[in-house]
Order: C-alpha cells, then sequence, then structure tokens
C-alpha cells in the first residue's frame, strides 16, 4: 500500500469488491475500461492493485493434493453399510457411471468386496441409535434445504 | 446461460437420484467431488480430514434425496453443508489443537507434489517457505473469513452466492471478504 498517497474512495469496504472483481479479471468489459481508465490516473488503487494481485497470485501457488484413490469406494460402502440392501443393488449403474480410470485397483478390491458380503435380508430392521442420528442429521439437511428455497424466493 | 444450463444439470442429475437412479449420484459426484474435498482441505488444514468430511457432506446429499426439490441451487446445497461441516470440525478445541500439530506433518507432502518436474532444491525451499506462508496466512483468517475467500477465490462464487451458503446478507460478505483479504495484503506482503 502506498503510504504517501490518501486511500481512494474506491478502496472503502462498500467499494472495494470492484476492484476485487478487476484483479481475479471477473468485471466485464466495460466496467473494465471504466476502470482502468481511473487505475491510470489513481496511485493509492495501484497499490493496492499490486498488493491484491500478490495475495492472488500466493493463493493460486496453492495446489490441490490428490484425492485417495479409495475416495468413491469407501464412500460407496458407508452409504452400503446404511440402507436397506434391496435398493442397493441400483449402484451398478452408479459404479458404471463414476470414472474409475484412476481408481480400479479400488474398484477391483470393491467388486470382490461385493462378492464375499451378498445382501442381507430385505426386511426392515428397527431403527438403531446410529440410524436414528442419520435420519435426524439428514432431516436438518433438508431443512437446510427448505432455508435456501425460503431465502431465495 | 452457461451458469444456468450447469444449475439445471445439477438439478436434473439430484431429482434423477431422486427417482433412484443411482447412476446420476455417480455423476454428480464425479462433477462435485473434487470441488468438495480441496475446499474442505483448505478450510481444515488436512488431507484425511477433510476427505472424511467430504464423504460426510455425499452421504447427507444422498440420505436428502428423496424430498429433494431442485428450487435452490444444488451447489449453495451442497457448499452449505460442507461449510457448516467445516465450521463444526473447527469450533472443536481438540481438533484445533490436532490442526496445529497436523499442519507441520502436511506441509511438506504438499510442496513435494508441486514439484513433480525435479526443481533445483533451492527453489524447492523457497516455494515450501512460501507455501507455508500462505497456508499461515490463511489458517489465521476467523473461519466465516476463510470459508469466503476460499469460496471466492477458488470456486469462483458470486457474493449472492456466498452469501446464501454463510446465511448472511450480500452486505456482510462483502465486509467478510473486504477484512479478510486485508489481512492477506498484510500477511503476505513479503510474498514476491
Ligand atoms: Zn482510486
Amino acid at each position: 500500500m502506498a503510504e504517501h498517497t490518501p486511500r481512494c474512495p474506491l478502496q472503502s469496504e462498500d467499494h472495494a469488491q470492484l476492484l476485487l472483481s478487476y484483479c481475479a479479471r471477473r468485471l466485464d468489459p466495460a466496467r473494465t475500461a471504466v476502470l482502468q481508465r481511473h487505475i491510470d490516473l489513481c496511485p493509492s488503487c495501484r497499490a493496492f492493485l499490486e498488493s491484491q494481485q500478490l495475495v492472488w497470485d500466493a493463493l493460486d501457488s496453492w495446489n490441490n493434493s490428490p484425492i485417495s484413490r479409495n475416495f468413491d469406494t469407501q464412500l460407496l460402502q458407508r452409504i452400503h453399510d446404511n440402507r436397506a440392501p434391496a435398493r442397493w443393488l441400483g449402484a451398478d449403474s452408479w459404479l458404471a457411471a463414476i470414472s474409475w480410470k484412476p481408481a480400479l485397483p479400488a474398484a477391483a478390491i470393491l467388486a470382490l468386496w461385493i462378492i464375499a458380503y451378498p445382501t442381507q435380508p430385505t426386511s426392515a430392521p428397527p431403527l438403531d441409535t446410529s440410524q436414528a442420528e442419520q435420519v435426524e442429521r439428514a432431516l436438518e439437511d433438508l431443512d437446510m434445504l427448505q432455508q435456501l428455497r425460503l431465502n431465495t424466493k | 446461460m452457461a451458469a444456468a444450463a450447469i444449475l439445471d444439470l445439477d438439478a436434473g442429475l439430484m431429482l434423477c437420484v431422486r427417482d433412484g437412479d443411482s447412476a446420476c449420484f455417480g455423476a454428480l459426484l464425479d462433477r462435485h467431488r473434487n470441488s468438495v474435498v480441496h475446499f474442505l482441505y483448505r478450510m481444515v488444514l488436512n488431507q484425511a480430514i477433510a476427505e472424511e468430511l467430504a464423504q460426510e457432506v455425499f452421504l447427507r446429499i444422498y440420505r436428502s434425496r428423496a424430498t429433494y426439490e431442485p428450487s435452490a441451487k444444488f451447489t449453495t446445497w451442497l457448499f452449505r453443508i460442507s461449510t457448516n461441516l467445516a465450521f463444526n470440525w473447527l469450533r472443536d478445541e481438540k481438533n484445533e489443537r490436532l490442526q496445529e500439530s497436523l499442519q507441520d506433518q502436511d506441509a511438506p507432502s504438499a510442496t513435494r507434489r508441486l514439484f513433480d518436474h525435479q526443481p533445483s532444491v533451492e527453489s524447492v525451499l523457497v516455494h515450501r517457505v512460501k507455501l507455508n506462508e500462505v497456508r499461515d496466512a490463511i489458517a489465521k483468517l476467523p473461519a466465516k473469513q476463510r470459508a469466503a475467500v476460499l469460496m471466492h477465490k477458488y470456486e469462483e462464487m458470486e457474493y449472492s452466492q456466498i452469501a446464501r451458503v454463510l446465511g448472511c446478507s450480500e452486505s456482510a460478505v462483502k465486509s467478510l471478504l473486504f477484512r479478510a483479504y486485508e489481512s492477506l495484503r498484510t500477511r503476505l506482503a513479503q510474498y514476491a
């Protein structure tokens, strides 16, 4: 930040989003052109953008780590562990739809696992504590969706 | 136009899951697995915990399928569940202590992955220091500011969507991002 330049009003909390969007290259061409003309004349905004660009570059350098190969297999297992077996059979088509190229070994283990542990009887067992908690959590998530719906109306 | 098409695709897939087609759940997982895991990783700074939380997110989506209605944007719902789970995890004092100890263990592997092309030892070290600075700067942000920055920077969400995810007003998001980027500019001033 330029110490000897008075802070431009564009950098106030209400307006800084314009400069942040400019730095992120998310402004439309018309607004970009107008802002560019201002920046050319405003040393304070140039200093702001320089330091914001450093932040942007730093965040860009933080690469994503690869996800475990057995992520989908574990998720599938968690779903299988907690739901009625009859519907689980429908997961065949899900398995086909997932891109397995990076996870073929996991898929092979899963296939063996399915053979080793055939589906259980279809009569619905009484809810145990963990199932009751799951139902409760699912209801909370639905409440969340309901709230989002109300907010967007 | 493209955004509307993507919205339709996610909602359509979720409706298809609701109707009992589990292949559609696989497609949703393929579309959003990476962004959810990476977002959660940057929130909790630990890959194993991020994956565990991400699995919980998709489990909750799956369990809620029966009563799904496509009136809210799917990714808003997805990130709202993700954010709430991350906040809960971060709130736990025990987890915060674990987080500190794991940050140190996690850093070298994350740095190692940046350099698959075998750079010089010096450049590896310089980059590792910089990467740690970025992680520390993000870790020092309050959880809500952190979530706002991650959704703004990496998910390229609009202010309005971030507001819906965080359950606050757009002006509150403006304020969160303003303060967060101000802190980051100060902390990362040396990152040149
Ligand atoms: Zn200015």
